[in-house]
């Protein structure tokens, strides 16, 4: 009957050490190699202009000329960039880089999202859907940028 | 008193639980793999190691194509980070440390790719394939050596 009555409070000091090993676990040792602007210019930017430059229409007096990979390794090079986007989006998330724990969080899970949705317009070989998420990638960036880069948005205003 | 503690329980429980169920290391670890685990290799670690392992044949030539081997060489050291992220992670021993020598050698090579420094890099090789043969031989059933 004595045990009976302190069963509630063993299950709480039994689940407080769960959860205290829970948060234990944020020791993960990541530790970023780059900084935030460096992963920008050097994997998150070339994947997008990959990305971007993969599928387009030019029209013009001669017609219609139109964009679109070739083989079957240019389109692989274009899920590829796919991924690296997508995956960009938790290396944002990370300790080290994150900015805060809203906003900057909520705009990397954009960009995760949109990176899975353009991954899987390049495995569909999907050129519309390739030149649509194309578009939403590029709002993902912008938006962010709106509020943690305003200064990106407008080049011409540092000059001036 | 034993009311008391039944509804202390039944007050807390719920929160604990939830706690339990979105480990704190969420929010800051890029908790959402994207690829699974063969996917992360073949769409990103592999055509960034490649960068390195080919540096005598496929030199940059001009600055475009350093800049490109520059975003490699972060993207393995980054992909180490991957490696290590909850929902990727086999253990929290062994795994870690086999992910940190890939970030390291991909730390070493971004700063070799930086300086343009095709010997350093070349001689980066060996610590590469090191870290890929330690964790494969730790973790991929089938790779020789697994087990050892």
């Amino acid at each position: 009957m004595r045990t009976r009555r302190h069963f509630p409070l063993a299950v709480l000091i039994l689940l407080s050490g769960c959860a205290s090993d829970a948060s234990e676990g944020s020791s993960v040792p990541f530790t970023a190699v780059a900084d935030t602007q460096q992963l920008m210019a050097s994997i998150l930017d070339p994947a997008a202009e990959i990305y971007w430059d993969a599928v387009g229409w030019i029209i013009d007096a001669s017609g219609t000329t139109e964009i679109r990979p070739g083989s079957l390794e240019e389109w692989e090079a274009v899920r590829n960039a796919a991924f690296m986007i997508a995956e960009s989006g938790n290396l944002l998330m990370m300790d080290g880089r994150a900015v805060d724990e809203e906003a900057w969080m909520g705009m990397s899970q954009s960009m995760i999202d949109v990176g899975r949705r353009a991954i899987a317009a390049a495995e569909a070989r999907d050129e519309q859907g390739v030149f649509d998420m194309g578009a939403e990638i590029y709002f993902a960036c912008t938006n962010c940028h709106a509020v943690y880069a305003v200064q990106t948005l407008n080049p011409a205003d540092q000059i001036n | 008193m034993r009311v008391s503690a039944v509804m202390l329980l039944a007050a807390v429980l719920p929160q604990m639980v939830a706690a339990q169920a979105q480990p704190a290391t969420e929010a800051n670890s890029g908790g959402q793999p994207v690829g699974t685990m063969s996917e992360l290799m073949v769409r990103v670690i592999y055509p960034a190691s490649d960068a390195i392992f080919y540096i005598a044949t496929r030199t940059p030539s001009n600055g475009e194509e350093w800049a490109e081997l520059e975003g490699r060489a972060l993207m393995l050291a980054e992909s180490g980070n991957l490696l290590m992220t909850p929902a990727r992670a086999w253990d929290d021993d062994q795994w870690m440390r086999d992910a940190q020598l890939m970030r390291n050698a991909g730390e070493a090579a971004f700063s070799a790719a930086k300086d343009r420094n095709v010997e350093a890099l070349e001689e980066l090789n060996d610590q590469l394939y090191q870290s890929c043969l330690t964790c494969h031989q730790h973790y991929r059933p089938g790779y020789p050596g697994y087990g050892r």
